[in-house]
Order: structure tokens, then sequence, then C-alpha cells
């Protein structure tokens, strides 16, 4: 099997199979244009830092292994994502996103919309530690302006 | 984008926070997070989050000119390729001509209850022809030529749904000519469902000989429909009716459909209907299927008086 290096922003280095790395599409892209098959091969990652690198790999990890079941995967999954704030969930979207991992991509994001469905704008904001770039005024406008999609009576 | 304070979600592309927004309902997408910030309201009039557009439920009880206004917002803001539009009561042909317009990559097409023509469906069938599902429930005013123009050049459907209303069939003599439309141009079928189409045992037997990958065929309330020895050929067919009562399980899964309607069957529909004014309650009961015409005639207060 063939092994090579990923260098996270912070130069941690991370030796990994290639089975577990072709995961995502962006390094699988890469291997093929390096035909080398020697270890030597370390890929930079500048846009995510180690522990973010760490988790997506503990997650790629979990889901080419052959001795879980899918349940296994599913339930491990669940407690991952449950065991993640806010800010580590949208870094591993950024992530996935960057290195076109889309399980893991399509996991994170229904992460986030499950913490902000059924929420306010203010709760959302609270949530997600935004901080509202709407002065009041254009704020009311918005909502004024969308009234009409809530209920057949608005407006 | 510049002022959000967070930095990871300024640094969250628009097609990242639309992947994230489009787990969320209409309602959502539209009202509540334009609210949050400038970013968010931005991606959320971009094309992020609409190569899906779902408003089944939301157009049920909605009048016509809000109907025809919020598709017009959602396909302006889709972008490259839509690929599934679900939307009930569909007010007029010209919205049909909107939806073909933007509409050919779609594989996915519901329109029930909608107020479209033959004529509409004939001229814009050949921009459909991606569509693997359609639904057309409840579309009284179409016939066989509107299916037959859909078989023609719609060769990839794999699916129809064409239930009709029971009383709205009792002014009709008979609908055995949409039958034998499908039957002649829709031979990919794999699922059809007919329910409480006028027609007789002739044409779902034509139905059957000429679709040979048919799995699921639903001719509940077809009561002219008489399966007799002839029908045991066809014995791979799941075949649901005339009589029995709709069974509890999700047929359309593969399709990505709602529910089939109420596991309660017509019957209780004939008890029920006169005692429920209150059409929010009604459509709990009965799921999406079985509103009355008359609903839309129910005149909303202005409701189209916001700008966009």
């Amino acid at each position: 099997m063939r092994t090579f290096q990923l260098k996270s922003s912070d130069n941690k280095i991370f030796k990994v199979s290639e089975e577990i790395a072709i995961q995502s599409a962006v390094i699988k892209n890469f291997l093929e244009d390096f035909g080398s098959d020697s270890d030597e091969i370390v890929i930079p990652l500048p846009n995510v830092r180690g522990r973010i690198l760490e988790m997506m790999i503990e997650w790629m990890v979990k889901h080419v292994d052959e001795e879980l079941t899918k349940e296994e995967v599913e339930d491990w999954e669940n407690k991952f994502m449950n065991d993640l704030n806010m800010e580590v969930t949208t870094e591993l979207v950024m992530a996935a996103n960057y290195l076109e991992v889309i399980g893991l991509l399509h996991r994170t994001c229904q992460s986030i919309a499950d913490h902000i469905s059924g929420k306010s704008p203010e709760e959302i904001r609270r949530i997600l530690n935004i901080t509202s770039d709407f002065t009041p005024e254009e704020e009311a406008e918005i909502r004024r302006q969308n009234g009409w999609v809530l209920n057949p009576s608005t407006n | 984008m510049e002022d959000c304070d967070n930095r990871h979600w300024d640094e969250l592309s628009p097609d990242a926070l639309g992947l994230i927004f489009r787990n969320l309902s209409l309602q959502e997408i539209l009202v509540v997070i334009p609210r949050v910030c400038k970013s968010w309201r931005k991606t959320v009039l971009g094309p992020y989050c609409w190569q899906e557009i779902d408003i089944l439920d939301w157009s049920l009880l909605r009048d016509p000119d809000t109907i025809n206004r919020m598709l017009q917002m959602l396909i302006s803001r889709r972008s490259g390729s839509l690929c599934k539009l679900c939307v009930s009561c569909l007010p007029n042909d010209s919205c049909l001509s909107l939806i073909a317009e933007h509409g050919t990559a779609l594989h996915t097409l519901r329109l029930p209850r909608s107020e479209i023509t033959n004529s509409i469906v004939e001229q814009v069938a050949e921009r459909f022809s991606a569509v693997t599902f359609l639904d057309l429930s409840f579309c009284k005013n179409i016939g066989a030529s509107a299916l037959e123009a859909i078989g023609k050049h719609c060769a990839n459907l794999t699916g129809l749904r064409r239930v009709m209303c029971p009383f709205e069939a009792l002014d009709k003599s008979s609908q055995d000519d949409e039958a034998l439309a499908v039957a002649s141009t829709m031979h990919k079928l794999k699922h059809l469902e007919i329910a409480y189409l006028l027609i007789n045992t002739e044409s779902v037997l034509r139905i059957l000989e000429n679709c040979p990958d048919l799995e699921l065929l639903d001719v509940q309330g077809c009561w002219n429909v008489i399966p007799d020895e002839t029908f045991k050929k066809f014995s791979r067919v799941k075949l649901v009716g005339p009589l029995e009562e709709i069974s509890e399980s999700n047929r359309w899964d593969d399709f990505d459909c709602s529910n089939y309607s109420s596991s309660s069957g017509y019957l209780a529909w004939d008890f029920v209907a006169d005692e429920l004014d209150d059409e929010f309650e009604m459509l709990e009961f009965f799921g999406e299927d079985y509103r009355s015409v008359d609903d839309m005639d129910h005149a909303y207060s202005d409701s189209s008086a916001g700008s966009p």
C-alpha cells in the first residue's frame, strides 16, 4: 500500500495510506499527476491546520475500515459530530470543501443546518458567533420584504 | 461579508454556505437566513441553494399571484442546472413556459393540481427530455394529447403519477385515451400511478403489455378495471387496486417523492370531507393529495402587496 505525507498549515506531518487519502478528490488528482510510489511525497495543505487535518483523517480512516458495519460507522460519525463545537465543525466544512471530501462535507453541513434549523436570526448569530452587519433599519426592511413568503395572509 | 467578525464564516465560500442552507426549509432559507448577516443574505440571493426547488406544500395554500411570484423569484436565482422542481397549483400556462425555459436539466418535475392545458404541454414537452419522474396528478385541464407529447419527448421517463380526484372524474365519460397514450409512448415506465382515472380493464392490459419494465401499477379507484386471468402473466408487476386500500409503505421513495396519501384510503373521505372546513386540518389528515379544488377560491388578503 502506497503511503505518503500530508503537511498542515502549521507544519504538522501526517502519514497516510493512499486508500484513505483518495477520499479527497483533490489528493486523488494530485497523486494521479505524481506517478511516484515512494512515501517521500509530501502534499502541502496550506489551508488546513493540523488539528482539523487530524480530525479529517480520523473520519477518513473510519470510512474505509472494512471491519466496521455501516451502522457502526454511522454511530461513530454521529458521536464524532456531536462532540464538535460549531467553530470546529465550520473549519471542517471548509477543509472538506477545499479538499473535496464529499461525504464529510455533506455531513458537516447537515450538522450545522441541524443546529440552526428552527432558530431565529438572533439565535443563529449567537450559536455561530456571527455579528450582525445590518443596521436595524436594514434588517427591518429585509423582514418586510420577505414577509409574504411565510403566510398566505401576510402583508 | 467583510463585516462579519467571525473569521471562519468569512472564509466559508458561498457554495459551502449553500450546502448548509439546502438542508433547511424554504421558509427558513427565504425569511430567516437573509437576516443573519450580509454574506448569508448574498448567498441566498445567489444561485447556491436552488438546484432543487420544492415548494409543493408551500404552494398548496397560496393564491396564484403568490405562487407565480415565488416561482419567478426562485427560478431567477438558480444558475446552471435546476434538477428538481416540485410545485403545486401552477396557476397558468405561462408558468409552465417559464419552467420549460429554465428546466432542460430537470429530472424530477412535480406539478400536481396545475391549471395547465394540453397545448402548452405539447409545446414545451421537448424541453423536458431529461425528466425521469413526472407528476401531473389532479391537473384537470390536460388529457391524452399532453401525455402523448410527454411520452414522445421524455424518453427517460421511468415514473409517472397521474392520480385524479374521484369527484372531478364524475363529469367525464372515460379517460381510456390517457391510458392508451401512456401505453403507446412511455415504454420505460417502472412506476405508474393512475388512481381514480376512469379507465377500463383493456386499457390497463395495454399498459401492462407495452411497459415491460413496469414494477408498480396503481389503479386504485379505477372501478371499471376488473383484474382477470389475463393479468396473471404480469405477476412481475405489483398491482395496487382497484379495490384494496393503500399500504403504509412509501412506494415512491425511489423517486424521492412524498408519501402517496393517507393510509385511511378513499372511503374515509366521504365521511370527513364535509366536517372539516379548516383546510390545514384537512391537509394534515389526508396528506397533501386530497385538497379540494375549492380551496383555490379562497380569497386571501392582498399577499402580493410587498415588493421583492
